[in-house]
This record gives structure tokens, sequence and C-alpha cells, in this order.
């Protein structure tokens, strides 16, 4: 069978098929995602909005293998997540998940160049230092490689955050408002840097945001409301 | 709830699977407190009754004092009792050395060691009471009449009116005890009297006895020698000024002031986890608007409450300790501490459980309340992580980044490392030095010895070889072996010449002398090739393959120096360069000798009473038998006691050094939780994470134990030379098994410190640890 090259642009890096996730029992049950399903195709920027407690982030920690649904699939390019032992999610995550927090969450322990192999570092991989460099100097850290996160600000400690997603190049990128703990000129920033990454490498991105703005620089974006998807589609600019 | 503080108990309600581990901390501590100040009141009680019985409970003695002065001594308000005990003379009773002792019965009763078991005090001239083994031996019973050559040479007839119990000291130098009260004494006594007669004095409770004995001293003009203090009963009533008895104190008070610091310390460590785990908690109560200080009393209040719930475990504890150790003495020590109480309460133990462990928790609850006070309110509010300020990065090229980041945290925390570090060095350390003393203790005691006798055989004029197999045909004796012993043999060689005890051994000794080898060879000494044994001794110049030329009564005699001994097994003086162990055959060649002047015989089995007393009847009435089972198992049991006790202390030492680790470790898992949780959301496997948390708890063990050993190994060595090498001549070696053994240990407890924390971190999900604290 011959696959055109339009036919592998639309091959689905990820599916979303009927994801429940309840907390409690009887009259106390929450149903944080009801019934989710949703598709997202190779080197899409999407962006997932709604109001707190809509299930937004349960959903991003479910998709990304930090948690369990109650039921429904997850496949990431082609592969069911949940049907897999815990160690070879471990290694799945490790080479095919990348994530960015609104806290940053960089290891104090380990400068900059480390922080952003250190995906790779863990799966005994020797980094592909050409693509380092490149992502460094993308991010704008090359003069800032040996420096530790506490040396860093935050907009710095971001980017270095997303080169840390970026260096597995894995299937897709999960970032919980990437933009929460920046001021707006940092945020602006951040917004470019992965748009342009997701042009650049064709990255698929999954993020959370609050803002509208954001929001109208992705591909696509879903709303999440009581725990239930819509899709509203290509973001009106 | 009437105020903030009422949160601590639903707090606790809530959290209590954290509040274990401080809890388990306190009731530790406070068990090892009482346990210590418990088991150290009876064993002061145990060893007062102990000196009460084998000293007396008097509390001074004079000497060579004039009766007119000891009746004005007796006179003082403050003394309770007082009396002469008149010893020193000698006679003979059945052909066997008798020894006198005179007193009035109250003065005999409370002021002496020796004890009247049945019977009445002679009260006339001509009554005595006789020692328990002599009345057997001579077919004795109360009533009977004895006649005894007195010390000017008469003989004179006594009636036996009680039995004197048996003492070691007489049955090991094979002489009867006879008591005679003051006026027989008297009546008998010949110069020898003067040398062993004491006026004993015994001062009423609360008299400071120090100052009575100098105001005694200069009211009668006497001597320091005249005066002398029975040191081991003042000594445990803290009123002594021996220099001894003095260091003895400092070394207990050490002692105190380290389990102290200890408990701290521990404790400490335990609230330290308990204020990084709730650092949100704090952060909250501190945005609530609660003040540094509220928050500083909500943390002591909350280590009070622990307290409350981990003393009254910790002294129930420490009770059962002390009552299990109390009897463990008594059964393993025998004699030695046969008056230790058994389930007795010491009020003093329990006194300072309890103010201890308050006292401590109050003072290792002030360190993490100022640290809980000083979280900041945006820790509770915003998710942004605190983070550390390292001055350089982990080094992931020399190990896996999990292994590198592991060896980073333990080094990156100075204070901390270094705490652990010592930590598991002084362990080390310690049990580098106490294993020396062990080893000291066993050498140190030739009743430990493998030729050990029960019983020793001494004849002058030497005992036809074939005894031995009379001998061992008794029933209960194991084996018997004997020995020629020449006590002035002159020899000499180029570089030494002077006089030796030579001494012949047998198979038996032959083969137990290998063990006590410093070095050569113990096997052809026993062959006909003229190669000879010499014991060790300091400043000795011979050396293994020297010859030494015996000069004997038959002529010259080249023997060649085969091996080296650490101790010998004789029973007659060494000479002035020691012993010399040679074949049967060179010894009598070289001194005619063919009877055993000493054998020595081991028993076996339950009744080795009558063992002995065939024993007795099968040789000749003249030839002294000394009876060494008591004296051997009062060596035993002060060699099993002493172990105990150094082997406990090693222990305790031990258990803190766990409990350091273990808290560490939790608390460095407690601090970096969160990071853990976003390292596992990047793929870090849990046995990444395992080997992390491992390697930094072999960090601390390896860095531990690498100080231990640099710094134990010497203080090792200098002990073994100082103790052991300088008396015996046994060259140091680098303690292996010890070593080996503590190393072991340390890892151990190092694997063992990390498996709650890291079951803590498996068992919590990755979305809750990132969640954690944010």
């Amino acid at each position: 069978m011959i696959i055109s090259e339009r036919q592998v642009m639309n091959m689905n890096i990820l599916d979303v098929q009927n994801l429940c996730k309840t907390y409690g029992k009887g009259e106390a049950e929450v149903r944080a995602l009801d019934n989710v399903s949703f598709s997202v195709g190779k080197g899409e920027f999407i962006a997932i909005v709604g109001e707190s407690g809509s299930g937004k982030s349960t959903l991003l920690n479910v998709v990304g293998a930090l948690d369990n649904p109650t039921s429904g699939k997850v496949l990431i390019d082609g592969k069911d997540i949940f049907s897999m032992p815990e160690k070879k999610l471990t290694v799945f995550r490790r080479r095919n998940i990348g994530f960015i927090f609104q806290s940053f969450n960089l290891i104090p322990e380990l400068n900059v160049e480390q922080n952003i192999t250190f995906p790779l570092l863990l799966d005994y991989q020797k980094p592909d230092q050409k693509y380092v460099e490149e992502l460094l100097e993308t991010l704008g850290l090359k003069e800032r490689r040996k420096h530790l996160p506490s040396q860093l600000s935050g907009g710095q400690q971001q980017r270095v955050a997303i080169g840390r997603a970026l260096a597995a190049r894995p299937a897709i990128i999960m970032a919980d408002e990437p933009t929460g703990n920046l001021d707006s000129r940092n945020s602006q920033e951040v917004i470019t840097l992965l748009k342009s990454m997701s042009a650049k490498y064709r990255q698929t991105i999954l993020m959370i945001t609050h803002n509208e703005n954001h929001a109208d620089a992705t591909d696509r974006v879903l709303c999440m409301k009581d725990g239930r998807l819509k899709d509203l589609g290509v973001a009106v600019r | 709830m009437r105020s903030y503080l009422g949160l601590i108990p639903q707090y606790e309600r809530v959290h209590h699977k954290n509040n274990r581990i401080s809890v388990l901390c306190i009731t530790l501590s406070v068990c090892l407190v009482m346990a210590i100040f418990s088991m150290a009141d009876m064993a002061m009680r145990s060893q007062k009754n102990y000196f009460i019985k084998t000293n007396g409970e008097y509390h001074a003695a004079l000497h060579d004092v004039e009766t007119e002065t000891a009746e004005r001594i007796s006179e003082r308000i403050d003394v309770a009792i007082s009396g002469w005990v008149y010893q020193g003379c000698v006679g003979m009773l059945s052909g066997k050395t008798v020894s006198f002792v005179g007193a009035e019965e109250e003065t005999m009763e409370s002021l002496t060691e020796m004890d009247m078991t049945d019977g009445a005090y002679p009260s006339r001239p001509d009554e005595a009471l006789l020692n328990e083994s002599a009345m057997e031996q001579l077919g004795l019973s109360i009533g009977d009449n004895v006649t005894v050559t007195v010390p000017d040479g008469s003989q004179k007839q006594y009636q036996i009116t009680g039995v004197l119990a048996d003492m070691g000291s007489m049955l090991k130098a094979d002489i009867c005890g006879m008591a005679l009260c003051e006026e027989g004494f008297l009546a008998i006594a010949d110069e020898n009297a003067a040398d062993g007669t004491t006026y004993r004095i015994q001062f009423k409770g609360g008299a400071h006895i120090q100052e009575a004995m100098k105001e005694i001293k200069s009211q009668f003009g006497l001597s320091d020698g005249q005066i002398s203090e029975n040191t081991a009963l003042l000594g445990l009533m803290g009123q002594s000024e021996s220099n001894i008895m003095q260091a003895l104190y400092l070394i207990a008070a050490i002692l105190v002031f380290l389990v102290l610091i200890a408990g701290t310390v521990m404790i400490s460590a335990g609230f330290n986890t308990n204020v990084l785990e709730r650092t949100q908690f704090y952060g909250l109560l501190r945005c609530l608007g609660a003040s540094t200080k509220q928050v500083k009393y909500f943390v002591i209040l909350q280590g009070i409450r622990q307290s409350a719930k981990g003393v009254p475990i910790g002294l129930l504890a420490g009770q059962v300790v002390t009552w299990a150790a109390c009897l463990l003495l008594k059964s393993i020590s025998g004699d030695r501490f046969s008056e230790v109480p058994l389930f007795e309460f010491s009020i003093i133990g329990i006194l300072a459980g309890i103010v201890v462990g308050f006292l401590i928790v109050l003072l290792a609850s002030l360190s993490p309340a100022k640290k809980a006070s000083r979280v900041s309110p945006v820790t509770a509010i915003s998710g942004a992580s605190q983070l550390t300020q390292n001055k350089h990065a982990a080094n992931t090229n020399l190990f896996h980044v999990e292994t590198g980041m592991g060896v980073f945290h333990a080094l990156s925390g100075k204070k901390n490392l270094f705490l652990m570090t010592c930590s598991f060095a002084i362990s080390i350390m310690l049990f580098l030095s106490f294993q020396v003393m062990v080893v000291f203790l066993n050498q140190g005691m030739p009743a430990l010895a493998p030729w050990a006798p029960d019983v020793s055989v001494t004849a002058a004029m030497g005992l036809e070889p074939s005894i031995i197999e009379e001998i061992e045909e008794i029933e209960g004796v194991k084996c018997a072996f004997g020995r020629m012993e020449y006590g002035w043999l002159s020899v000499s060689s180029d570089t030494e010449s002077g006089t030796a005890a030579l001494v012949s051994y047998e198979e038996n000794q032959f083969k137990w002398a290998k063990e006590e080898l410093n070095e050569g060879s113990t096997d052809t000494v026993s062959g006909e090739t003229g190669d000879i044994l010499v014991s060790y001794r300091d400043g000795m110049q011979w050396k293994v393959g020297d010859t030494v030329t015996f000069h004997t009564p038959f002529g010259e005699k080249q023997v060649r120096i085969a091996g080296i001994l650490s101790s010998t097994n004789a029973s007659s003086e060494a000479g002035s360069i020691g012993y010399i162990i040679c074949s049967e055959q060179m010894h009598t060649e070289s001194t005619g000798m063919t009877g055993y002047t000493a054998v020595d015989i081991q028993l076996a089995g339950s009744s080795t009473d009558e063992a002995v007393s065939a024993i007795r009847s099968l040789l000749p009435p003249d030839i002294s038998i000394a009876d060494k089972r008591l004296s051997n198992s009062e060596s035993q049991s002060t060699y099993y006691t002493g172990a105990v006790f150094i082997y406990g202390f090693l222990f305790i030492i031990a258990l803190i050094a766990v409990f350091n680790i273990f808290n560490s470790m939790n608390a460095s898992v407690a601090a970096r939780t969160r990071q853990y949780g976003v390292m596992r959301s990047m793929g870090m496997g849990a046995g990444q994470l395992y080997k992390m948390i491992a390697a930094e708890a072999a960090t601390y063990a390896v860095l531990g134990c690498v100080t231990g050993c640099v710094l134990g190994l010497p203080l090792n060595k200098m002990m073994f030379q100082f103790l052991i090498a300088g008396k015996w001549g046994t060259s140091w070696q680098p303690p292996a098994a010890s070593l080996l053994l503590i190393v072991m240990l340390c890892f151990g407890s190092a694997a063992l410190a990390i498996r709650r924390p890291i079951k803590k971190i498996r068992k919590l999900s990755i979305v809750d640890t990132i969640k954690l604290q944010q």
C-alpha cells in the first residue's frame, strides 16, 4: 500500500478516545473528564482553554501519562499508552512526551545544558551536540549554558524548560500554563518561541492557557467545560 | 477550638503517619537515657552490695593505732559502727595452712567480707568458725573439736561453733580459714598480727566521710599510711577522692553528655524532617495571619504533644530493657553481679527519662521552630519552587545522571555531610577501639586460656607421669596434663644471659601454644630436635633462630629458639629472662627431673565437687591442690560482663548512627519530593530514583567508612601497642574481620535507612508529587 504525502501529514500523533476520569464515589463523585475524545495531527499547536476546575489540567496529566484515566484510551503515535506496563510507560514518556510546567521545575543541581539534556541523560543516551547547540542558540541561552537555574530570570528558566521538553524530540509536548508565572513581555516571548518551535521542528504542542491572546497564536483551540471538551476549531485571529 | 493551637491535635490526627517517626525518635531517646541511668543505678546498687559482700561495709580503716585512739574515734558522733579486725596469723590444721581472723560478732558481720553461713558465732577464746570446704574435707561438723597448730607452734583445741563461707582466694591458695572472737585471736597472736590488723570504721549516713577522715588524721596525728579509705565502696557512694574514681566519675559524666547530645541530635533531626514536610502548611499559617512567634509556639507545642506520647512508651521500653539487662547480667556473670537487683525500679532512671525526654524535645524543637517561623507565606500560595542556591552543577560525566545527582545531593549540604560522615566515622572508630579492649580482656584473663585448669596440683618433689592416667580415669575429669618446671636454669646467648624457668610441655600444651605464637613455629619443639620456645618479655633481644646455651648440672647444652610465645602456662615464677619451653625429653636431659612438678586438671560435667574430692583422695595429703573453679568463673564472668557492656555501648552508638542516617535520608527525601516528581514526569524510572537516593546514602557511608578507617586504624594500632603488644609482644595486624563487620553494618544501616523514603516516594503518584508544595 502506498501512503501519500498528504496522508502522512494528516496522520494523528494523538488520539484520545472516550476518556473519563472520576474522583470520589457516590454523592461525592466528581467527573473531571467526561467522555473526552479528540485527535491531534503532527505539528499542530493546540490550546486548551476553560475555566478553573473545568478539567484542563486533569486532561493534560492523563494524556501525558502522569495520571491514569478511569476509562477510555489515549493513543500516542498509534500506541495505547495505558496498555503498557509501568516500566515501559516510563521509558515511553521519557522518549515521546515533553513537559513544560507553569513553575518551570528545573533541576536546581544541574546547569542549563544539563537541564536541557536531562531526558536524554535519563535514557543513557549521548546527546546530539549539534542539536543541543541549535536549541541553545534558538532559545538564546548559549551564553548561559553553564549557569545554574538559580542564576536565571523567570523567562530564561522557562526557556530552559522548553529546551528540555524539545531535547528528546518527543512526539508531543504538554505545556501547563507555561506563562502563568511570567510577566507579559516574557509571556509573549515564550508563546512566540513555542509557535516557532512547533513550526521549525513540526512539534506537536498541547498547551493549557487562560490567556485568549495566547490561544489566538495557536493552530486550534479546544475548550473544556465541566469535564467535557468542545473543539472551537481554528483560532480566530 | 479555643485558640489556633487547638489545630495541633486535629492536624496530627490527619497526619498521624508523619508523626510516627518523631514519636519513635523520642521513644528511643527516652528508652536509651532511662536504660542507661537505670542500669547505672542497678549496677551501682549491685556493685555496692558486691563490695560490701567482698570487702565489708566499712568506710575507713586505721592501721597501727593505739587502743585508746580507737576508743576515742568510736565515740565520735558521726561513727555508726567501728571495731578491730585482726588478721595476719597463720597456723596448721591437718597438714594445711590455716589463716586466722579475729573480730567481735558485730564487726565481723558488718565490717568484713566474711560471712557465717551456719551455727553460732564464737563467744569464748576456744571456739571458732571454720570454712565450709575445710569442714567437708576434714569431715567435721558443728560441735566437733579440732586441734590446730597456732602461730607459736603449740597445739590448741577449738570447738567448731559455726561455718564460715568459702572465699575464692582461700580455695585458690588451698588454705583453710578460721574465725575467732577478739579474745581468742589475741591469745594466739604473734608479731605478724600487727601487719594485718586494722581498726575499721563505718560512718553514719549523711556524714561527709572525706572531711571526717581528714579530721581524724589531724586530731590524732596519723600519717597517710595509717588511714585508708574503702575506695570501691566510697567510689560508689560518690565520696571517693581516689584518682581512679575521679576519672570514672568524669567518664560517666562524658557518657551522660554524649547520650544527651545523641538524643538531641536524633530528635532534632526527626523534627527537622517534619518541618520540611510541612513547609507549605506553615506557609499557609503565615498567610492566614500567624506571626512568626505563633508558628514557633505551634512547632514547640507539637513537640511537647509528641513527647507526651513518646515519653511513656520510652519509659516502658527502658524499664523492660533494664530488667532484661539485669537478668542477663545475673545469668552470665554469676558471682560478680550476683547482687544485681531484679525487677526493681530506679527512680533516678525514671526521672532522667522524663526530664531528658521533655528537655531534649524542647531543645530539639527550637531549631526547627525557628526554621518553620521563617517559612515565607509565598510558599503556600505560589508554586514557584524556591531554588536551592548551589555553587556548582552536579557532575553527570563521571556517573549516570541519577547517580551523579545522588552523590551531589550528599556532597552539597556541607553541614549535613559533616554530621553524617562523623556519625559513621565515630561508630567505626569506637568499634575499632573497643575491639582492642575485648582482645585485651581476652588476653588478660588466664582463666579464659584454653589450658586454664579447674584444679592445679603442685608437688615440689614431683609426681610420677602415670598419675595423669589415674586422674583422667576419675569421672568428671575432662583432661589432665603435667609439666616439669625447673626454676633457676642458667642460660646464655650472644645477646642476653640470666636465669630462666625451664618448663616442659606435653602434646596438649604444645597444641595450645600454637595459638599463643607471636612468631616462629612450635612443630619442631616437641620432637628431639633441640629446639625450644621462649616467652615474650618487654625489652627481649632474642629472635627466632638464635642459639641459646643451657648451663645445666650435667654440662652445657646448645638449643635453638624455634618460636616466641605471647604467654605461657607455668606454675613457677619466671626467671630474669622469662620462661623457656621444651619437650619432656629435653627437660629430663637438662635437669635430671622425671616427675611432674605441676599437674593441671580440667573438669567437665556437673559433678565437679565429687571429682575434686576424688582427686584429693588420689594424691598424697602433703601436696598442694588449688581449686580454681570459683576464681575462674569470677574471671570469666568479669570478661563476659565487660564484653556485654562494651558491645552494648557499641550497639547504642551504632543505633544512633543508624537513626542519624535514617533521619537525614528522610529529611533529604522530604525536601526533594517535588523535584523527584518532576524527574519522574521527565521519564525517570522508579529504579533510577532508587539509585539516586541509594547513591546519596552510599556517599555518606563511603566517606564515613574511609574517615572511620583512616582515623580508626591508627587508633586501633596505638591502643593495641599500648595495651597488648607491650605486654605480650603480639604484633599488630589490621583487624580485618572486625573492620569488615563494621563496614558491612554501616552499609547495611544505610541500605535500611533509605527503604522508608523510597517506599514513600514510590507510593506517591507523579501528579500528587508535583502538586506537593505547589
